[in-house]
């Protein structure tokens, strides 16, 4: 077993590129967990936390490139938070302070769990997921990059180089349902984004992969009003319908599949009326 | 808080043990490493029921750095249990649950074990799995013991089956109640199993000199352990040595007698020192020490003024596949079925039912926490059925002072109303509240246990003394707290004494860190010991300073006459004289409160918990705020009020009432245990194991009613640390119950199930009896 350090991006490429099946770490939150439950067995490692490309963040006018080794807790925090508030929201819901310390938005995309917090907020958002290898790189919507519950279009010897998010005016936010106040995986969760007389909406922990709900995003944009933030209480209760309708959940030992599928309706609900506060 | 009756010695000191277990400095038993040491595995079965067809370890112990593999076979053929002898160190032919230890292994390193473990050969016939409790006792249900008449068993226990230990309580003439009532209740509610989650992993390392053998282990209970060893290894006690090094919690699931012996012989078999360190996972699944699942039938029938008149109540306790100390659950849960109220006519049936399901054992206030969330949620419906206000209802009918409990027991001075006031008056009880929020109240009652108990205290010839002591810390603070009570003994200050304690070569016995004994009884003991060298530097400083021993005053870390301020000689002075002639060294055990009498009610299956000695009350009121949309609950102020008799160390008895009350929380809303159809745990990991978080603990105000109790512990104390964990889940469920319109039948109260109970009164399926 081989643990390789790369301090820049040249570097962790070429070693994933000798070595294209061994497991990147970048925080460990998610990794160690599966060594230590024997679900992954690990051969090579390439440490990819001290890599100063991958630790940054850049503004360039209104979109915001995010590096994947960039920290929840960085992104909770100004000036990230007032940027993407929504992600800020559920940055602040990851795990405890230590795991936001260490875990990052790209071992989030890397994991691809359809309950990681950070996931709903970036398909709403429409975010565009940047991969390298040692000979190419490829830009992917995040609809293209996951394509089912743990599983992406990441090949082997691909990096996840960050992510890219439009910083948009209209109000945007994230909720979940957890059994307590920290440390919990969501039981459902949601992301609203309203961006020039549009509303997109993302449902996470129902499904398979992040749902984005067409049906619902198309509905709430012809029938509430963007300037005076009108939505009535049908239109409300409607949204929530269709969110419902859209939900693919499951029954597992966390939550039963109706339970879920009535949550994600709640919360659709509440994020529509934050975002559009008058009746 | 407010002290009513101010103690002896309100000193709020800091554990001595903190520094050391803050800054990392203390050693874990999982800390140890000895020479030659050898990793320790456990092959469990794997399948909850089935007889074993084919065992063979050769492969096993073909494998290089494996130095012993171990199986029933290899072990005396000793059968066990502190109720009912129906278990062995190994499975005997039969697996009853799926973490039976089939076989051990010893080997250089945990990867080697491992392996080995992996390699061992078992082949079972699967045998009918016994899934649920209720149906267990059903004539036909197939047996978990089919040998069970032929076990030896403690004589109080009535056994037929799979019913391990049947108890009823009876008193006046239940029928006749319930005709005269004016209103009858009837009620179910189920609560599921839970987990007492100490953060500490269990550890055991065992090393032979000789024909001794010396066992570091992470028990609450060094003593029992110790017994265990020596019965299932036939040993005699002055050859086996427990030492506990710091333990990290315990919360009752590490009493008990558990895998020190199968350690102690893989030592043996191997020649080195072994060493075995458990994985979360096997501290969720193996040990006999989950808090049993218990299904509840209430009927309460009260007259038109609000005054109960009949209760019966039938309970169906989960024992699992072996009866560890859930022999007298039955019984103690019965207790709790009838609850701390004044019942003319009453009967209640316990039944602790076999099952193929990891074993019941104590965590903290067996049966009560359940047991109580149960009665006080039918308590609520009771009220609320002849339109009472549910805490007049219970100041109507609870026990007080010089009154009868259920049982027939008498009381003395005791402070339940006092304790239902307060918590009413500290949560703020008939305020206006928003729609959302809603304050439940609930009482409970615990017993203090009274046992034998030893210590010793020495002072040495430089003045700094040492408390040698068979009581075990397992965080509730009790240990640290014995100083001081030699201290005031001694006229010394608690910083002169030293605690040697947790090794059983060493100290006197001590039941351990169970039953909220540890201050109680040890602290009896230690008191005990210092007033036997109080005596001796009386006599000393009689001598000295030519005055009637009877004269001499002990304080401030001097002698002196009394009413002769001036006449004085420093204790260390004294203790250098002793050392060179007779000794300074006490010994004190003192003999333990007996039990109270009874009369009037008659009880089958008696395991000694119809009379109590010292009786703790408590009363907690707990403000809940409720999402109706999604069933999430949130805990919003906790006012608890208890009367434990005399605090001893007020900063450590919030500790525990803090504590008790956020478990508390966590079983009522997120903590439970449930099996797949193969009786097979599905949350067992914290991952899916919720316990509650700091970011979870609402504010907890507390006030302790002190009453300086007769026939009780030191300074009139009574226990402290399991009481506040019995009525938070109750106080709680009668909030929730308002906020939905109707009680939520199943603990823990998951977001779902109240979400459930609110689907089920929206379409009005069950009646808003609230
Ligand atoms: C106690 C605890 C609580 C948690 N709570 C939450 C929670 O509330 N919400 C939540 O969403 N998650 C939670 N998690 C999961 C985890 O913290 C997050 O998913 C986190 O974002 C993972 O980031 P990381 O840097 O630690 O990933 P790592 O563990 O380092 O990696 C995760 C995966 O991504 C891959 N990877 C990482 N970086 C790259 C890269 N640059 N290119 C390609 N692949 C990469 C890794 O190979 C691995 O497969 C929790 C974890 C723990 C241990």
């Amino acid at each position: 077993m081989s643990v390789i350090v790369p301090t820049t991006l040249a570097e962790a490429l070429a070693a994933l590129a000798d070595s294209p099946s061994a497991t990147v770490v970048a925080g460990g939150t998610d990794v160690m967990v599966e060594v230590n439950f024997g679900h992954r067995s690990v051969s090579d490692v390439v440490m990819v936390n001290r890599v100063a490309e991958l630790r940054t963040w850049r503004r360039d006018a209104d979109v915001l490139h995010l590096g994947a080794g960039v920290t929840w807790s960085e992104i909770e925090a100004s000036p990230i938070a007032e940027w993407v508030p929504a992600l800020a929201q559920a940055a602040r819901t990851v795990g405890s302070p230590q795991i936001r310390h260490a875990g990052t938005v790209g071992g989030n995309l890397g994991t691809c769990s359809p309950a990681g917090d950070g996931l709903p907020v970036l398909a709403a958002l429409d975010a565009v997921v940047h991969l390298a290898s040692a000979d190419s790189t490829r830009s992917l919507s995040f609809a293209e990059y996951m394509v089912g519950p743990k599983r992406t279009a990441r090949r082997p010897g691909e990096l996840i180089t960050g992510v890219t998010l439009p910083i948009v005016d209209g109000w945007q936010g994230y909720s979940k349902v957890g059994v307590r106040n920290a440390m919990v995986i969501a039981t459902a969760s949601v992301a609203l984004v309203v961006d020039a007389g549009s509303v997109r909406l993302a449902l996470g922990s129902v499904g398979p992969t992040i749902l984005r709900c067409p049906e619902a995003e198309v509905f709430a944009a012809n029938n509430v009003d963007f300037t005076s933030r009108v939505a009535s209480s049908e239109v409300v209760a409607q949204f929530a319908e269709l969110a419902r309708a859209a939900a693919r959940p499951i029954d597992d030992h966390r939550s039963t599949a109706v339970y879920r599928r009535h949550a994600v309706g709640v919360l659709a609900s509440r994020l529509l009326r934050r975002a559009f506060p008058n009746e | 808080m407010t002290v009513t009756t101010p103690a002896p010695n309100p000193a709020r000191f800091i554990r001595a043990d903190g520094p050391d277990k803050v800054t990392g400095s203390g050693r874990y038993t999982a800390d140890l490493t000895l020479t030659g040491m050898l990793a320790a595995k456990f092959k469990y079965a794997g399948i909850a029921h089935g007889r074993i067809t084919r065992l063979d370890t050769t492969a096993a112990k073909a494998i290089p750095g494996v130095f012993a593999v171990l199986t029933q076979a290899d072990v005396p053929n000793v059968r066990f249990g502190p109720f009912v002898q129906d278990r062995t160190l190994f499975a005997d032919g039969v697996v009853r649950f799926e973490a039976e230890i089939v076989a051990a292994v010893a080997a250089v390193d945990a990867a080697t074990a491992q392996r080995a473990v992996d390699a061992i050969v078992v082949e079972y016939e699967l045998l009918p799995v016994v899934n649920d409790p209720e149906t267990a006792l059903a004539a036909d249900a197939p047996l978990v013991h089919t040998d069970w008449a032929s076990y030896g068993a403690s004589g109080a226990l009535v056994r037929e089956r799979n019913d391990a230990s049947f108890s009823s309580i009876a008193k006046g003439d239940v029928e006749r109640g319930m005709a005269e009532a004016a209103v009858v209740v009837r009620s179910r509610y189920d609560a599921d199993g839970c987990h007492a989650a100490p953060i500490e992993p269990r550890a055991i390392v065992a090393q032979w000199e000789g024909d001794k053998v010396t066992i570091w282990t992470s028990t609450q209970v060094p003593y029992d352990a110790r017994a265990g060893v020596c019965e299932t290894l036939e040993l005699p006690a002055n050859r086996v040595r427990i030492i506990v090094p710091h333990l990290g919690g315990g919360f009752g699931g590490k009493c008990g007698f558990h895998f020190e012996a199968h350690i102690a012989a893989l030592a043996k078999a191997a020649r080195r020192p072994v060493r075995l360190l458990f994985s979360r996972r096997e501290e969720f699944l193996a040990p006999d020490k989950r808090r049993e699942s218990i299904c509840y039938d209430f009927e309460t029938g009260v007259s038109s003024d609000g005054r109960i008149v009949a209760r019966r109540v039938t309970l169906v306790l989960d024992n699992g596949a072996y009866t560890a100390d859930a022999g007298f659950f039955s019984q103690l849960g019965a207790m709790h079925a009838l609850g701390p109220y004044r019942i003319p006519n009453l009967l209640a049936e316990a039944h602790l039912a076999y099952t193929n399901h990891q074993p019941s054992g104590s965590v903290r206030a067996p049966t009560a926490p359940q047991t109580c969330w149960a009665l006080e949620s039918h308590t609520d419906e009771v009220a609320r059925a002849i339109g009472m206000d549910p805490v007049a209802f219970r100041q109507l009918n609870a026990v007080d002072t010089g009154l009868e409990g259920p049982t027939g027991q008498i009381y003395g001075e005791i402070g339940v109303q006092e304790c239902i006031e307060r918590a009413a008056r500290m949560a703020g009880y008939g305020q206006q509240l928003p729609d959302d929020e809603a304050i439940g109240v609930a009482i409970g009652w615990w017993p203090s246990f009274a046992v034998p108990s030893g210590a010793y205290v020495k002072i040495d010839g430089d003045g700094s003394a040492q408390i040698i002591t068979g009581a075990q810390e397992c965080g509730t603070g009790s240990v640290m707290t014995l100083p001081q009570l030699a201290a005031d003994e001694l006229g010394m200050s608690a910083a002169d004494f030293q605690l040697v304690y947790q090794d059983t070569s060493v100290a006197p016995y001590d039941m351990g860190a169970t039953g909220s004994q540890t201050l109680f009884n040890n602290g009896r003991a230690v008191i005990a010991a210092a007033a036997q060298i109080a005596q001796q530097l009386r006599a000393l400083a009689a001598d000295h300073l030519e005055a009637d021993p009877a004269d001499i005053v002990l304080a401030d870390g001097q002698a002196f006459v009394a009413g002769t301020p001036g006449r004085a000689v420093p204790i260390a002075t004294l203790a250098g004289i002793a050392a060179g002639g007779e000794l300074l060294i006490g010994h004190g055990s003192g003999m333990p409160p007996g039990p109270p009498p009874i009369s009037g009610s008659t009880c089958v299956g008696d395991a000694g918990m119809a009379a109590w000695v010292a009786p703790q009350f408590s009363c907690h009121a707990v403000r809940v705020k409720l999402d109706r949309d999604t069933g999430v609950a949130r805990i919003m102020h906790v006012a608890a009020a208890h009367d434990s008799g005399t605090i001893i160390n007020p900063l450590g008895a919030e500790g525990q009432v803090q504590g008790g009350v956020l478990m508390g929380i966590g079983q009522a809303l997120t903590e439970g245990t449930g099996y797949d159809n193969e009786a097979h745990q599905r949350t067992a990991g914290l991952l899916d194991y919720k316990l509650q978080t700091c970011a979870d603990a609402p504010p907890i105000d507390i006030h302790f009613v002190q009453i300086n109790t007769p026939n009780a512990g030191p300074r009139g104390a009574k226990g402290l640390a399991e009481a506040p964990n019995v009525a938070t889940a109750a106080a709680i469920a009668n909030a929730i119950a308002q906020l939905v319109g109707a009680p939520v039948r199943q603990l823990p109260m998951t977001a779902e199930r109240v979400w459930d109970t609110l689907q089920e009164v929206a379409q009005n399926t069950i009646g808003g009896a609230a």
